[in-house]
């Protein structure tokens, strides 16, 4: 039978079908239940039955067809009809070989190693606005500079934590804080090299759905389950680290080449296609010389040369750097 | 576009409300009766009041174990102030060497306070009786419950919220208050003085909540933290309950308000919900829990600046609608999912 996965997390529903051809459908409902709101007319498990029954009906489907895997944040919910796999977050998240995801949403980030919680809460209306999140958990704020404090607080806590081990597995960015529709696009970029603090070569991509835990679902329901999770990604690009400046060389496919130097405290944007490799060496004083093949993506090559490795948003001249640099890239899209 | 629905008010016919006396005494009813709001249930007599001093009380003419004393004769000094017995009671001295003046025992009326029928009583101390009421659902709510009589303020601004409840305080002893769009620490602070049963505002800050909840006030938020106005609706529907005898239940975020059966003719008091103009929205509960966004469905938008306010849907776009809050303005974009499908 063709699987239907569901991901509940703290402010999003996600849904991933199997269809006719064996490709996946994803559907994205961005509400959570709210206690608050909804305990006088439902309780959770009514509520989340009833958007698995509107989708499905939208789609003229029934659920009877499908078998059920379901999994949440950091439980699913319990819900009023058989499922055929149901796994913590923390298992699913565990799950994962071949790749490393990040799991980030409005107050937490959780990877294999580390699961932590913003408890830093720096003003009273960072105050308020959580105590709002609790209410209304689809929440998010207009205002750059705010939502720069809440992610600030989120990776420093991250960080202070282990933050990402150095992996050579690509590394994937979900959750519902990449999913949401009212947050800047920008500030989901920044948000992850943010994250990234140890120097090396990294492929970074960005889930804006949850695609990556659902189709981990359907490939622990079905084992024989094929098709590659790269392709239902966004291919940010490859996120070159070092601890100061380095000098760059790039050669491309067709024998051209590139030579640029780097100073030390900047981030610097290349430009790549997706579809291009090319061969890349950075020589800097601690890595020394390494070389490879690596390729582009939505932003394409990504150059840290941090030196301390403090924030990107506590570094105003920093920050507006990417935020400029992520506007030309994006525009030109 | 799918959003959840949302009924911040909503009718239940199946309400149970327990009516408790304070200490035992006597109920008057049985299984299967009929009530109104103002039978009377029960009574009992007890102490009604207890005043606990502090280490520097000093009492006047005291004698041990306990003295009687009149209403307004002179119960001792506090720091130097003189203190008059706020009414007839007895002081005692515990066991830690603090006084303690108790109000003399008196008789004590329960009121049954809902139209209904009586579903079960345990004898001498509370019945419990199957009613109907308007729920208003509260977004957030201190974990107290309290009933008693509804006093609704016209929404005054922040600055003369504090002057309605001063202009209030010799009759809002044990009642629950509607003070506004906004209750803040310092009104708060008064209102537990005055002994206000129970406060319910459109917003307050979590430092107000904070306040509240540990000082054990009751505090009832309409829409969210922060600064933001009540809905219309929901201002227009408590007006038309002002001084009707209601239940703040905060452990489920809910204020109570009885309602006579449909049948029943409603008193003068209220006849104005009988006005098919004043109606308050009312809806009745459905099970559709998530509906498709459509032109012409009401909303409730959490976008500043529209938080907390009611509008119509205009049009709806890909990751937007246009609102319309106000039948003389343009549309509004507000975002999905900023909103919430109202009925």
């Amino acid at each position: 039978m063709p699987v239907l996965a569901a991901f509940f997390d703290f402010s999003t529903v996600s849904i991933a079908i199997e269809n006719k051809d064996g490709d996946i459908e994803f559907f994205l409902f961005p509400y959570a239940y709210s206690k608050e709101l909804f305990a006088g007319q439902c309780t959770e498990d009514e509520f989340y039955s009833q958007i698995l029954a509107s989708y499905l009906a939208s789609k003229k489907l029934k659920l009877a067809d499908f078998d059920v895997a379901v999994s949440g944040y950091l439980q699913p919910p319990f819900l009023p009809f058989k499922t055929a796999l149901s796994v913590s977050f923390l298992e699913l998240i565990n799950s994962f070989s071949g790749s490393y995801p990040v799991f980030v949403n409005t107050f937490s980030v959780s990877t294999k190693d580390v699961l932590v919680c913003n408890t830093d809460i720096k003003s009273n209306e960072e105050g308020d606005f959580y105590s709002n999140l609790s209410i209304y958990p689809q929440l998010s704020h207009r205002d750059i500079s705010f939502q720069n404090d809440i992610d600030c607080g989120l990776v420093s806590q991250f960080i202070d934590s282990g933050g990402i081990v150095a992996s050579e597995a690509p590394i994937i960015f979900t959750g519902s804080r990449f999913a949401h529709l009212g947050t800047n696009k920008d500030l989901n970029y920044i948000l992850s090299f943010d994250m990234l603090r140890i120097p090396g070569f990294y492929k970074l991509y960005l889930d804006n759905g949850n695609k990556a835990l659902l189709v981990q679902l359907i490939k622990l329901l079905k084992k024989d389950f094929a098709q590659d999770l790269d392709s239902y990604l966004e291919p940010v690009g490859t996120y070159i680290s070092t601890d100061g400046g380095m000098e760059c060389l790039l050669n491309t496919d067709i024998g051209t080449g590139q030579f640029f130097d780097l100073q030390k405290n900047t981030l610097f944007i290349l430009p790549q296609d997706i579809d291009t490799k090319v061969k890349l060496s950075v020589k800097n004083t601690h890595l020394g010389l390494v070389e490879g093949f690596v390729g582009g993506g939505t932003l394409g090559l990504i150059f840290d040369t941090r030196e301390t490795k403090k924030s990107i948003f506590d570094d105003v001249k920093l920050l507006n750097l990417c935020l400029k640099q992520l506007k030309e890239i994006l525009v030109e899209e | 576009m799918f959003a959840p629905v949302l009924r911040k008010i909503a009718e239940n016919k199946n309400a149970y409300i327990e009516r408790t006396l304070p200490v035992l005494g006597k109920t008057f009813i049985h299984s299967g009766d009929d009530v109104k709001p103002f039978d009377r249930i029960g009574e009992c007599v007890y102490s009604q009041n207890v005043l606990n001093f502090s280490e520097s009380f000093r009492p006047y003419k005291f004698t041990l174990p306990s003295k009687f004393y009149y209403l307004n004769s002179q119960l001792g000094t506090l720091e130097g102030k003189k203190i008059l017995a706020p009414f007839n009671g007895t002081l005692l001295k515990d066991e830690i060497g603090h006084y303690i003046f108790q109000e003399a025992e008196s008789r004590f009326i329960l009121l049954s306070g809902v139209w209904g029928k009586v579903d079960k009583v345990i004898e001498g101390r509370s019945v419990l009786i199957k009613s109907q009421t308007t729920d208003v659902v509260l977004v957030a709510s201190t974990p107290s419950s309290f009933s008693g009589e509804l006093v609704v303020f016209p929404n005054p601004t922040e600055i003369l919220e504090r002057y309605y409840l001063e202009s209030f305080s010799k009759g809002t002893d044990g009642k629950i208050i509607y003070v506004g769009h906004f209750a803040d620490i310092a009104l708060m602070q008064r209102a537990r003085e005055l002994g206000v049963g129970a406060v319910l505002a459109g917003s307050a800050t979590k430092e107000t909540f904070a306040y509240a909840k540990s000082n054990n006030v009751g505090l009832g938020i309409i829409v969210g933290f922060g600064h933001y106005e009540t809905p219309d609706y929901i201002f227009k529907t408590l007006s038309l309950v002002s001084y009707r005898q209601v239940f703040f239940v905060g452990e489920k975020n809910l204020l109570k308000i009885p309602m006579p059966p449909q049948n029943e003719p409603v008193p003068a008091s209220d006849a104005s919900l009988n006005t098919q103009a004043k109606k308050p929205r009312r809806r009745v509960l459905a099970t559709k829990y998530v509906k498709e966004v459509k032109k012409g469905l009401d909303i409730y938008s959490v976008q500043d600046p529209y938080f907390g306010k009611t509008g119509t849907v205009d049009s709806v776009l890909e990751n937007s609608i246009f609102v319309r809050f106000d039948k003389d303005k343009e549309p509004v974009s507000i975002n999905y999912p900023n909103f919430f499908i109202l009925e």
